[in-house]
């Protein structure tokens, strides 16, 4: 059975990687505005698909890429020109929740329209088809090395900017207090705008890695949403590396636990079925949750009543 | 013909079927098939002079499916009900359709006995005979005694992979592992390894199309040399599209069509005026060079057929009797295959046949023949349903530009002349 825990283990770490780029993109979005974005993953789908079609088309790569994160920034701009910030202005009321959601449900009915709620598989690949075959009996593919290496070269370069930017640096000042940012001379909506954008492509990018993993719909947005939320709380919410540690845990428990079956003790391989799995993983998130609520990487309580 | 107790003067047909979820694609097929045969009928003038009209309900949302059969029985008071991918709303005789008397011919609900209700057909084979099928194939003729499945976790899944274990037992071959298919895990590997590592030598796949993707695409990644074979969901056009190269070699149930059907004029005009009628982007669906053929859809355009014929028989469009009627069918010719009713089944273990794709084809398992001047002209009828208007088809323009597009599909002119020159392969993947 190491072959099978080991192969779950890569697949894990794959798609983890895609997971803690999603999460990111929540985190970042909930670090300036203290909202979740439940349309980040209508957005990465429909600017997923807008790089399909263009490849369809006979747009170069790069083209479709450039192409994809220019729908990523205006929808996201979009989002909260049109929708957060009108609606947030009311204060004490959740109504910018319900634009929100409503906005993410809109880009996904006009995807469904356009694309009906069947799957496609990604019409480029990553890394071709090479494998490599493992000691333990799993195959590592091509693509998982180069999805891998690209989530850590965007993880280091968005560490870089947030660090060493003045734009990184506006952003965290406008996270830790945006009236002290103002008072500063930060100009916290163009701020947040930015951040928007921003938080558009990491979630584009990480859905154009994500394609030849598996197959596209127009209407995953919802479940990518759910997962990188999971994630992002789970690492702790506005953290970017509690992000990327969220987003490996909730990629490798899914794998490891889809075939637990077979790689757990004969005892408690019964409780462990596939029909079960949903169940544990929340249950896991409940459990990190109730032992420690702000998260893996999250600042302790105090910190939270401060800020 | 007696009194109309449909609604107004228009026959009406219900169609019950899915536009969401994992089977929106058979949903799709099933819908768009009625409306083609109600509208082909109404262009020659209807049925005995009366417009044929479809009344559709969507059937994503299960919970609400009581509710939606007893509306549509009430409200548009159909001849007959096509469709539903799940006989569990109507599978016994306390349904709203069936206490209305009104027939129900299923398309893709292959799991479940429909003995129970006396006005419900299947079009589309049951799991209990694709099961024997399959399980008579992979054990008596290929000889395979460890077969591992991978199942989806619907109902058609659990009750196929149920029937197939109980066959296995039956016939003295071991089953090593059965994996559950989620639909929102993304890679399949980590399963695929663990049926490996179960010692199976051929994998069965009884799950949605793409979940069989998924399944397909996991074992040829992870570079195991392993018969895979699964229920006719493996015909879809989803599947194809979704497994790409991985398709090659896969075994489906399908039923016994003779090669003449397949090419026939009248298939070819039928598949023009479908994409003509439903292809909203001219995306090329499938990445390997087997004839996409919407056969849910054909299936449906038959059953609006059957119904139909079945009143004219009995010079009535009362449903109870056509439920009658349709009993009795011994013979309908539909587009590719006739119909006749054995228990109320259209299809039963001696209709079925596996068929091996082999990239270019569908092919008999048993005794491959293939031409590759036919398939050739079958791709052709396909690709300029895409893309040739109406003024060039059968010109010397639309051939050239077909001839085209072909090279464009294939994506190198070279792959043109390995199409002419293609053999199928003459072992099977595998043990054997």
């Amino acid at each position: 059975m190491l072959a099978v825990f080991e192969q779950a283990l890569i697949a894990g770490i794959g798609t983890g990687a895609v997971y803690a780029l999603i999460a990111y993109g929540i985190s970042l979005v909930w670090s300036v505005s203290r909202t979740m974005n439940f349309a980040h993953g209508d957005i990465l789908m429909v600017s997923v698909f807008v790089s399909f079609v263009a490849l369809f088309m006979g747009v170069s790569g790069p083209g479709a890429l450039l192409l994809a994160l220019c729908v990523s920034i205006g929808l996201g701009v979009l989002l909260q020109k049109a929708v957060f910030y009108p609606l947030r202005k009311r204060k004490g009321s959740l109504t910018w929740v319900l634009g929100v959601v409503i906005f993410g449900a809109i880009l996904r009915n006009i995807g469904v329209a356009l694309f009906e709620s069947r799957s496609y598989p990604a019409p480029f690949a990553i890394g071709g088809e090479s494998t490599f075959d493992l000691p333990g009996g799993a195959v590592l593919r091509g693509t998982y090395i180069w999805v891998i290496a690209i989530c850590v070269v965007a993880a280091v370069l968005l560490d870089l900017t947030m660090t060493r930017t003045a734009f990184g640096r506006s952003i965290r000042a406008v996270a830790h207090s945006r009236d002290a940012a103002e008072l500063m001379g930060i100009d916290s909506e163009k701020v947040m705008t930015s951040t928007f954008a921003l938080a558009a492509v990491i979630g584009t990018l990480a859905g154009l890695l994500m394609a030849p993993l598996t197959f596209i719909s127009a209407s995953l947005g919802l479940l990518i949403t759910l997962k990188g939320f999971t994630a992002a709380v789970l690492g702790g919410i506005g953290r970017g590396r509690g992000a990327l540690a969220g987003g490996l845990i909730v990629g490798i428990s899914e794998q490891l636990l889809a075939v637990s079956e077979f790689t757990a003790p004969q005892w408690l391989a019964p409780y462990l079925a596939a029909g079960y799995r949903d169940a544990m993983t929340f249950g896991i998130l409940i459990v990190v949750l109730v032992v420690r609520p702000q998260g893996i990487f999250g600042p302790r309580p105090e910190r939270f009543a401060r800020s | 013909m007696a009194a109309c107790p449909t609604g107004g003067d228009d026959i009406v047909i219900g169609v019950v079927s899915p536009s969401t979820g994992p089977q929106a694609g058979l949903g799709r097929q099933i819908r768009n098939g009625a409306i083609l045969a109600a509208e082909s009928l109404n262009r020659r003038g209807g049925f005995e002079g009366r417009k044929v009209r479809i009344a559709y309900r969507d059937s994503a949302d299960p919970s609400r499916l009581t509710g939606l059969l007893s509306d549509l029985a009430r409200r548009d008071k159909p001849l007959a009900v096509v469709g539903l991918q799940s006989i569990s709303a109507v599978r016994t005789k306390n349904n709203p359709l069936a206490r209305a008397g009104i027939p129900t011919l299923t398309i893709g609900a292959a799991a479940g006995s429909i003995r129970e209700n006396p006005h419900l057909f299947r079009l589309t084979p049951s799991n209990d005979d694709m099961v024997d099928v399959l399980a008579d194939w992979l054990v008596g003729v290929r000889s395979i005694k460890k077969i591992a499945i991978a199942s989806s976790s619907d109902e058609a899944g659990r009750d196929g992979a149920r029937e197939f274990t109980l066959a296995l037992n039956k016939l003295g071959a071991q089953l090593t592992t059965q994996v559950s298919i989620s639909g929102d895990t993304t890679d399949l590997s980590p399963q695929v390894q663990a049926m490996r590592a179960s010692g199976a030598e051929a994998v069965v796949v009884w799950a949605t199309a793409e979940d069989a993707a998924r399944v397909a695409l996991a074992v040829r990644q992870i570079g195991w040399d392993v018969q895979i074979a699964g229920p006719n969901t493996l015909f879809e056009t989803e599947f194809r599209s979704l497994a790409g190269a991985a398709t090659d070699n896969t075994v489906t149930i399908v039923p016994k069509i003779k090669p003449e059907q397949w090419f026939s004029k009248e298939l070819r005009d039928w598949f023009v005026e479908y994409h003509r009628r439903f292809t909203l982007l001219p995306i090329p669906e499938q990445r390997t060079l087997v004839a996409d053929l919407p056969l849910s859809a054909i299936t449906s355009y038959d059953a609006v057929n059957l119904v139909l014929d079945a009143a004219r028989r009995v010079s009535s469009d009362e449903p109870a009797k056509i439920s009658a009627a349709l009993k009795r069918t011994d013979f309908f010719k539909g587009v590719i295959r006739s119909y006749a009713f054995r228990g109320r089944e259209a299809l039963v273990a001696s209709d079925l046949e596996p068929g091996r794709f082999f990239n270019l084809a569908l092919l008999s398992d048993i005794s491959p023949g293939f031409d590759p001047e036919r398939q050739i002209a079958f791709y052709k009828i396909q690709v300029s349903a895409y893309y040739v208007p109406d003024e060039y088809l059968d010109t010397k323009e639309g051939e050239a530009l077909v001839e085209r597009v072909l090279e464009d599909v294939l994506t190198n002119p070279e792959k043109v002349e390995f199409f002419r020159a293609y053999e199928p392969p003459r072992n099977p993947p595998g043990r054997i």
